[in-house]
């Protein structure tokens, strides 16, 4: 439905001409000279809501008054003004008071003079000297009201953005990463650059289409080719900053690949700009990098590690300073979920502290807490799992090998049991690692294995013929063989080993594996397809690393692997053979079954920070490891917002120009204290 | 008579003193001041040519010898002078703590005690929305008590309209003399028709114009509501210092205004602090403005 009302303009009127850009489409050209029409179009119309303001001043089609009441936006010659904190309209709310207060009368003393000649006088004069005596009477209200006014746009902050040109596509890059979690002002980075991408899309002429892509650490789109806002408002209200960096570079591919051709798109990235770019140029033509947040400050626990120290274990902890100016650090030290003690430290800007702790023996967990309110949060608690001095039983059955029992002695965590392979039969005990060389028993035991010469009746091996191995070829970046090297080792002969059924080839010569990694059972093992007298890898030093590296991953010190990890990293759980049943309770107190089915699966979310314990329960008893997830990352503490951002060659940062919006406030505030001395001195002039 | 007790040093100073007038009147009694009659005095006013019932023994018979024509000589005549004490007893004059009242009253007292010992006629009127009460003319220094008592028993209250109390008051002014009106002239209705009318009287009019310190030199700052002492009449206002200001302009220009006025019309105008000392008032101050010599 539409409202028309003709206004007479004086002689501003012109013929009227064509119509305006789709933005105001609401208008009709119909009229005639010397008149401006207003149209009010409802919600309904077409291609345009809400109501616009139409006025034409002649053919050229730059003068367009729009306002659109619902999204507090204003445009005029292509530019849009927004408020970015439109909820302080309801500070508009003191001007009625204002008004109550001039409707109220005003308490006054009682004087008793000698006559009110004079004072009437007075008035009278003051009053009749002022043709606009009425107005000026009232002068003050106006003011005050115009004051009031004043500071509630002020408030609501609004801003200039210049309005996207037609047939532009929109698509926002939303940085979702540690350092968008920074609290300015009470509000996340994130909260603010959802609330700045909501409403660049209500700014939107109708029928742009916008999509929206989370940047982490891979790329999520979360909004692809909408064209309702609300869209946008309800999948941006379950973004939530990570605990992981932000990388831009297959976000751009994502980008690329998303970018239609034939039809421009303008590309926005809200972040902080502490995102991984790409070094190469990238072909995104319209790319426009827009700063969120100011502060810089931030403390970050950098390291929690343990040392030897004179008196036993000692925990290290390294306070980094990111921030501009020298902080105070104040760290508690807690011991089993107690406080142990509290330490001070001044960090330089850029610099660190190095802070030691005691650690008392027999402690499960270590946790240090930074008490700061700094920028970002989640970098100021770390947590350590000390390990525990627990005590793995090994049997080794062998004939005589000099070279094990010697490899054996190395770790002081294994209790190691020797037998010959005619006495096995006689050994009831169970053991948590079972090391057979050139022997296999009729029943495969309870317990990990390490086999090294397997005979034929194992079904290790591929055929039990001895060959001369040749040219060594070990799989690069195992686990196993970290730190392994093969330059120096010759084996004169060995068999083959099977390759099939999960296991996994580690060493191979001309293509037949020699040492393998696998499951017999539940049980992991690994196996060596020759005699160690045949070789000189018992001579070089690869071997006690190699051995060394078995030894943690058949029989690690408790479930996990690796006891302090980073926020995000998956982690490999390592449960005994005799487990039943597998629980983690995660730092937010929820407890999880992992088990059974066995075998277990790797931990392949750790997106929370904290404490993580795990609990293997078997027949008669329970076994718990801790499990500590830090947020260790220089990159993300460094929570100071980039004014530039440099992507490939070009740089992409110029945000206010880039996204044209201009913030009034100042100018608002600036005619506020001018108003407040005109208001002074009119009051001064006795109004 | 508390109030009108002054000191003998002060009475005797007004004794040695006496109004000057600026032109003769014609008085009842015989006094100190010419009157514009020819009379018995020991003065030469002028000659005449005798006519026919002249008394001989005005003849100037030496002229008579030199010019052989018979001469009368005029001689000057003294009379008393009648002295009218106009006082303003509306409500401002007995504002605050009715200093200007009293102060009107101490030199309208001072002014009859002068007149009365040098033979001269005093009367007293009471000015407020009219004639409120009067004294008539009294005449010898025994008078002194009555127009003192008179003076005395005078009550600042009621509104002020001069103009119509001196119309009032002319029905008691008989004789052309010295017409002292004692006021603040607040008068919302004016003043000048009754100056006038004094002036029109055959009045020598002097005019003593009294204001307190809070009147020149208000101490208000803040919202007030102002209230007309005389009528009750409220006027709400917020004196700022530029307010002040303004007052203070105004209460100048009603000043001069009133200044202006009396020199053009030739009346003797003096302002007059309320705290000041009548006797130096009316020693020095009426001195020298020739109202007293």
């Amino acid at each position: 439905m539409i409202y028309t009302k003709e206004i007479a303009f004086g002689s501003i009127g012109a013929p009227l001409g064509e119509n305006t850009d789709g933005a105001c489409g609401g208008g009709t050209d119909a009229g005639a000279a010397q008149r401006q029409e207003v149209a009010w179009a409802g919600k309904t119309g077409g291609g345009i809501s809400d109501f616009a303001l139409e006025a034409h001043k002649g053919t050229k089609s730059n003068s367009v008054v729009y306002i659109n009441p619902y999204k507090y936006c204003f445009i005029r010659r292509r530019f849009c003004m927004q408020f970015l904190a439109s909820s302080s309209a309801i500070f508009a709310l003191i001007i009625p008071v204002i008004i109550l207060f001039y409707l109220l009368r005003q308490k006054r003393e009682e004087e008793l003079v000698s006559s009110t000649l004079l004072w009437q006088k007075v008035l009278a004069d003051s009053i009749s000297q002022t043709p606009w005596q009425k107005l000026r009477r009232n002068l003050l209200m106006f003011l005050q009201l115009l004051l009031a006014a004043l500071l509630v746009l002020a408030l609501m902050r609004p801003y200039l953005v210049r309005m996207q040109e037609p047939g532009r596509d929109l698509l926002v890059l939303l940085d979702t990463s540690a350092s968008m979690g920074t609290v300015e002002e009470g509000k996340t980075r994130l909260d603010l650059a959802k609330a700045e991408i909501l409403e660049l899309v209500e700014g939107q002429k109708p029928g742009t289409r916008f999509s929206v892509i989370a940047v982490g650490q891979v790329p999520e789109v979360l909004v692809n080719q909408a064209d309702n806002p609300a869209d946008a408002a309800s999948r941006l209200k379950k973004v939530e900053p990570g605990l992981y960096g932000a990388n831009l570079e297959p976000a751009l591919s994502l980008v690329t690949a998303l970018l239609q051709k034939g039809n421009r798109t303008r590309v926005v990235f809200f972040s902080d700009g502490g995102a991984i770019v790409p070094e190469e140029p990238v072909s995104v033509p319209d790319f426009e990098y827009v700063k969120v947040g100011s502060r810089d400050d931030n403390l970050a626990v950098g390291t929690f590690a343990l040392r030897d120290g004179p008196e036993g274990l000692l925990a290290l902890t390294r306070i980094d300073n990111f921030g501009s100016r020298e902080t105070e650090a104040t760290v508690n030290f807690f011991s089993g979920g107690k406080l142990l003690d509290i330490q001070s430290a001044g960090v330089e800007p850029g610099g660190s502290a190095h802070l030691f702790w005691q650690v008392p023996g027999g402690t499960p967990f270590l946790e240090v807490r930074l008490e700061t309110d700094d920028g970002l949060a989640e970098d100021n608690n770390a947590w350590l799992v000390p390990r525990q001095g627990r005590q793995a039983k090994v049997l080794l059955v062998t004939k005589g090998n000099i070279f094990l029992e010697q490899v054996l002695k190395l770790n002081p965590s294994l209790e190691v049991h020797k037998v010959g392979p005619g006495d096995y039969s006689g050994v009831q005990e169970e053991y948590s690692l079972y090391i057979f060389d050139g022997f296999w028993p009729d029943k495969t035991p309870r317990g990990q294995l390490l086999v090294i010469n397997p005979p034929s009746s194992s079904g290790l091996l591929e055929s039990g013929e001895e060959k001369d191995t040749g040219q060594l070829e070990a799989v690069q970046g195992h686990a196993l063989l970290q730190y392994v090297s093969w330059a120096d080792v010759h084996i004169a002969a060995g068999k083959g080993l099977i390759s099939k059924g999960g296991w996994q080839p580690l060493l191979t010569s001309g293509g037949r594996p020699l040492i393998t990694a696998g499951r017999v059972g539940q049980s992991r093992t690994a196996v060596f397809g020759f005699d160690l007298h045949n070789s000189d890898l018992p001579l070089r030093p690869a071997f006690p690393i190699l051995i060394q590296n078995m030894l943690d991953w058949l029989v690690p010190s408790g479930a996990v692997r690796e006891s302090q990890v980073n926020a995000g990293s998956s982690v490999e759980l390592a449960v005994g053979p005799q487990t039943k049943e597998v629980f983690m309770t995660t730092p937010d107190g929820s407890r999880v079954q992992l088990a059974p089915p066995f075998p277990v699966k790797n931990i392949t979310k750790t997106w929370d920070t904290g404490l993580y314990k795990i609990e293997q329960l078997t027949g008669d008893g329970k076994q718990e490891d801790y499990l500590a997830v830090n947020f260790f990352s220089p990159t993300e503490s460094q929570v100071k917002p980039l004014d530039h951002l440099k992507v490939g060659s070009r740089d992409a940062a110029a945000p206010a120009k880039v996204r044209g919006n201009l913030e009034l406030w100042p100018w608002l505030v600036l005619a506020v204290l001018l108003l407040l001395s005109l208001e002074w001195w009119v009051y001064l002039c006795g109004h | 008579m508390e109030n009108l007790l002054f000191d003998r040093d002060f009475l005797r100073k007004l004794e040695q003193m006496a109004f000057l007038m600026k032109k003769s009147m014609a008085g009842r009694y015989s006094g100190q001041h010419r009157s514009p009659r020819k009379g018995q005095s020991v003065e030469f006013a002028d000659y005449r040519s005798y006519v026919q019932g002249d008394d001989w023994r005005q003849v100037d018979w030496n002229a008579y010898a030199r010019l052989e024509r018979l001469f009368v000589k005029l001689f000057m005549e003294e009379q008393d002078l009648a002295l009218y004490l106009l006082i303003d007893t509306s409500g401002s004059m007995g504002w605050r703590d009715g200093a200007k009242l009293r102060l009107a009253k101490q030199l309208a007292g001072s002014l009859a005690y002068l007149a009365l010992v040098n033979t001269e006629q005093v009367s007293a009127a009471a000015l407020g929305p009219g004639l409120t009460g009067y004294l008539p003319l009294q005449r010898g220094k025994a008078a002194v008590g009555r127009v003192w008592r008179f003076l005395e028993q005078l009550d600042g209250a009621g509104d002020t309209d001069l103009n119509a109390s001196l119309r009032q008051a002319g029905r008691i002014i008989k004789r052309p003399g010295i017409a002292v009106l004692i006021s603040d002239f607040l008068s919302p209705s004016g003043y000048h028709e009754g100056l006038k009318y004094l002036q029109h009287l055959g009045q020598q009019v002097v005019v003593l114009h009294i204001l307190a310190a809070g009147e020149r030199e208000p101490e208000l700052m803040g919202n007030f509501r102002l209230v007309d002492c005389e009528n009750g009449e409220a006027r709400e206002v917020s004196i700022t210092p530029m307010l002040l200001q303004a007052y203070r302009d105004r209460f100048r220009e009603f000043v001069n205004e009133l200044r202006r006025f009396c020199l053009n019309r030739e009346i003797a105008y003096h302002t007059i602090g309320a705290e000041e000392n009548p006797e130096d008032i009316v020693l020095r101050s009426l001195r020298s403005i020739g109202v007293l010599g």
